[in-house]
C-alpha cells in the first residue's frame, strides 16, 4: 500500500523533519565540545580549530565544578562500579526469577507477575522520601553500596519482566529434552535456556546498565560528598550559576552518552527486541 | 515442602521489591501520619497532613502541572511515533541507519539531554537554538522564560521519548502477516480506510500499552525538568515530583512530602493496574 505519489512525499518530509529534530542537539553537543571556549557563540556547521582540549581539561583537572578537590575520574569510576555491580547483580536475580515465573507452576503466578510489573513501573519519586528515611536510620547514606542496593529496585523488577518474556518464547521441547537426559532445573537453564535466550539477556543487561547509569534522582539525594558522586550528580553540580563552563560540560556530556551509545549500536537488534518484549509479549 | 522449593526461584527477587517497594510505600504512609523534618524526630499528628488545605492545594497545582506537560507529550510522541513506524515499516534504501539513528536520543541519558537542552534553549538569549534561528533573520525567544518553559520541557520530552513509540509500535506493525494487507487490496480499500479498519485494530493493544507505560513515565517526569528549570521560573514548570523532591530535601518537610506522594498514590496505582490488565489482555490474544 501507500504506493500514491503522495504518500511518497509526505513520507519524505516527514522523514527530513524528524532528522532535522534529532540532529540539531548531537550536532550542538559535539560541536561545543571539541571547539576551544573562545568561540562558543559562533555558528558554523563545523567549528574551526577542532580540539580536544575540554577532555583533558575535565579529566585532569580537580576543579571541574568550580571548587571541588577532587578529580572527575573519581565520578566516572563511581558510574562504572555503581551501574556494572547493579547490573550484574539484578539481573543474576531476574534471571531464576524470570525463569521461575515462565516455567516453574506455582500458587497465584499471575499475581506474581503483576506485582513484579507494578514495581517496574512505580514511579521513583513516590519512594525517594521514606528511601532517605530509611537508609539514614541503617547507614547506608552517602555510600555507594547503598545507592547500588537501591538500584535493585530499578533493576530486578524490569529485567524480571522481560526476561520472563523471553523465556516463555523458548519452546518447552527443547528443556524437555535436557530433562528427560536427567538434567536438573538449574542444569537446564545455565546449558539449555540461557544460551538461547543470551540476546535477551543482553539487552536486558544494556538497559540495566543505561537505567543506573543515569539515574538521578536517587544519586543526587542519597550521595553528598564529592568522591561519591557519580557522573549524574557530578554533571548536575556543574550546571550552577550564570556561567558554566560549556567546553567541559559538553566533553563531560559525551563521556556520559557513549558506554550506553556504544552498547546499543553494537547490540542494537537485540537491544530493540528487549525493548519491546516486556512490553508486547 | 515441594511448593516451598518453588519459591526458591523468585524469593530473592520478592526480597528485593518487598525491602524497597513495598516497605517504602509503608514507611511513606507511616510519615504521612506524622510531623517530621530531616534529621528531625517523628511526631504523631494523626491526619492533620491529610486535611491542610495548604498541602492540598500544593498537591492539586503541581499535579495538574504534571497532567499539563504529560498530555501534550503524549500526544506529540505518540503521533510522531506512529507516523515514523508506519514510514519505517515499507522497505526503502536507508531505512535501518534511519531507524537506528531515530533511536540515539533514547539511549542517552535523561540528566545529559537536560544538559544539551540548557545549551540549546538557552539561558537568556545566548541558546544554540537562538544562534540557529539568528541565522533566518528570528529575533531571540526566551524558551525558559515564564510562558514557554512548560512547552519548551514538552519539546524536550517528546526528543527523548517518541523513539520508544516509533519501535513498539513498528514491532506491533511488523508482526501483521502481508496476506491482511493484500486482502484489504483485493476489496478495494483505499490506504486511509486500510490503516482505520485493519491497521489500527490489530496495533491497538500494543498503542494503549506504550501510551499507558509513557504516561505513567512522563507524569513522573522529574531528571530533566529538575536539572533544566528546577521548577521555574516562579512555579511554571513545578510538577510534581520536583514538588514533592524539593519539599522533602530543600524544606527540610519529609512528612509534607510523603504526604503529596500518598495523594498522588491512587492516580499512579490507577495507571498501572490498567497497563496490567493491558499486557494480560494482549499475551491471551497473542
Amino acid at each position: 500500500m501507500h504506493k500514491s505519489k503522495g504518500w511518497k512525499i509526505v513520507s519524505i518530509v516527514i522523514l527530513l523533519l524528524t532528522f532535522i529534530f534529532v540532529t540539531i542537539p548531537l550536532y550542538w553537543v559535539v560541536s561545543v565540545a571539541l571547539r576551544p571556549s573562545s568561540n562558543l557563540f559562533t555558528m558554523r556547521i563545523i567549528p574551526s580549530n577542532i580540539t580536544l582540549k575540554n577532555f583533558e581539561d575535565l579529566l585532569t583537572s580537580n576543579n571541574w565544578g568550580g571548587f571541588q578537590s577532587v578529580s572527575f575520574i573519581v565520578p566516572l569510576k563511581n558510574s562504572i562500579i555503581v551501574a556494572s555491580l547493579a547490573t550484574l547483580i539484578g539481573v543474576t536475580l531476574s534471571i531464576f526469577a524470570g525463569y521461575g515465573l515462565a516455567r516453574i507452576k506455582f500458587k497465584r503466578k499471575s499475581l506474581m507477575s503483576g506485582f513484579i510489573l507494578f514495581s517496574y513501573t512505580l514511579p521513583p519519586f513516590v519512594l525517594v522520601i521514606a528511601l532517605y528515611d530509611i537508609l539514614t536510620s541503617v547507614n547506608l547514606i552517602n555510600s555507594l553500596a547503598g545507592l547500588i542496593l537501591v538500584y535493585m529496585l530499578i533493576v530486578v523488577p524490569y529485567s524480571t519482566w522481560t526476561l520472563k518474556g523471553y523465556f516463555s518464547g523458548i519452546p518447552r521441547e527443547l528443556e524437555d529434552a535436557a530433562r528427560v537426559d536427567g538434567a536438573s532445573r538449574i542444569g537446564t537453564l545455565f546449558r539449555v535456556i540461557l544460551p538461547s535466550a543470551a540476546p535477551g539477556v543482553a539487552s536486558v543487561a544494556i538497559f540495566s546498565f543505561t537505567l543506573s547509569w543515569g539515574e538521578l534522582l536517587f544519586a543526587m539525594t542519597f550521595l553528598n560528598s564529592y568522591n561519591k558522586f557519580t557522573l549524574a550528580v557530578a554533571l548536575r553540580t556543574m550546571v550552577v550559576g550564570d556561567f558554566l563552563n560549556w567546553g567541559n560540560l559538553m566533553a563531560g556530556v559525551i563521556i556520559s552518552m557513549l558506554p550506553p551509545l556504544v552498547l546499543y549500536l553494537i547490540l542494537q537488534k537485540f537491544v530493540v527486541q528487549g525493548l519491546t518484549a516486556g512490553a508486547i509479549k | 515442602m515441594k511448593s516451598i522449593k518453588q519459591y526458591f526461584w523468585i524469593l530473592p527477587v520478592l526480597i528485593v521489591i518487598t525491602g524497597l517497594i513495598i516497605y517504602p510505600i509503608l514507611w511513606t504512609i507511616w510519615l504521612s501520619f506524622q510531623s517530621k523534618t530531616v534529621g528531625g524526630t517523628a511526631t504523631f499528628v494523626g491526619l492533620s497532613n491529610y486535611t491542610s488545605v495548604n498541602l492540598i492545594n500544593e498537591f492539586l497545582e503541581s499535579f495538574s502541572k504534571s497532567w499539563i506537560f504529560t498530555v501534550p507529550s503524549i500526544a506529540f510522541k505518540l503521533l510522531i511515533g506512529m507516523a515514523l513506524a508506519l514510514i519505517l515499516n515499507k522497505e526503502f534504501k536507508g531505512r535501518n541507519i534511519l531507524r537506528a539513528f531515530f533511536f540515539v536520543p533514547w539511549t542517552i541519558p535523561k540528566f545529559a539531554v537536560a544538559i544539551i537542552f540548557i545549551w540549546l534553549l538557552g539561558q537568556g538569549t545566548n541558546g544554540g537554538l537562538d544562534l540557529m534561528l539568528n541565522k533566518l533573520g528570528i529575533q531571540p525567544i526566551y524558551w525558559l522564560g515564564p510562558h514557554l518553559a512548560m512547552l519548551s520541557m514538552v519539546i524536550i520530552n517528546v526528543w527523548k521519548g517518541f523513539p520508544f513509540f516509533m519501535v513498539g509500535i513498528l514491532a506491533a506493525l511488523q508482526a501483521i502477516p502481508q496476506d491482511v494487507y493484500d486482502a484489504a487490496l483485493i476489496d478495494g480499500a483505499s490506504t486511509v480506510q486500510t490503516f482505520f479498519y485493519v491497521t489500527l485494530p490489530l496495533i491497538k493493544n500494543v498503542v494503549l500499552i506504550v501510551s499507558v507505560l509513557s504516561t505513567i513515565w512522563t507524569v513522573s517526569e522529574f531528571a530533566v525538568i529538575f536539572v533544566v528549570t528546577g521548577g521555574g521560573p516562579g512555579n511554571a514548570t513545578n510538577v510534581l515530583p520536583v514538588f514533592t523532591y524539593l519539599k522533602a530535601f530543600k524544606q527540610y518537610d519529609l512528612s509534607g512530602a510523603a504526604t503529596m506522594a500518598i495523594f498522588a498514590l491512587p492516580f499512579l496505582v490507577g495507571l498501572i493496574i490498567l497497563l496490567v490488565k493491558l499486557t494480560q489482555k494482549g499475551s491471551e490474544t497473542a
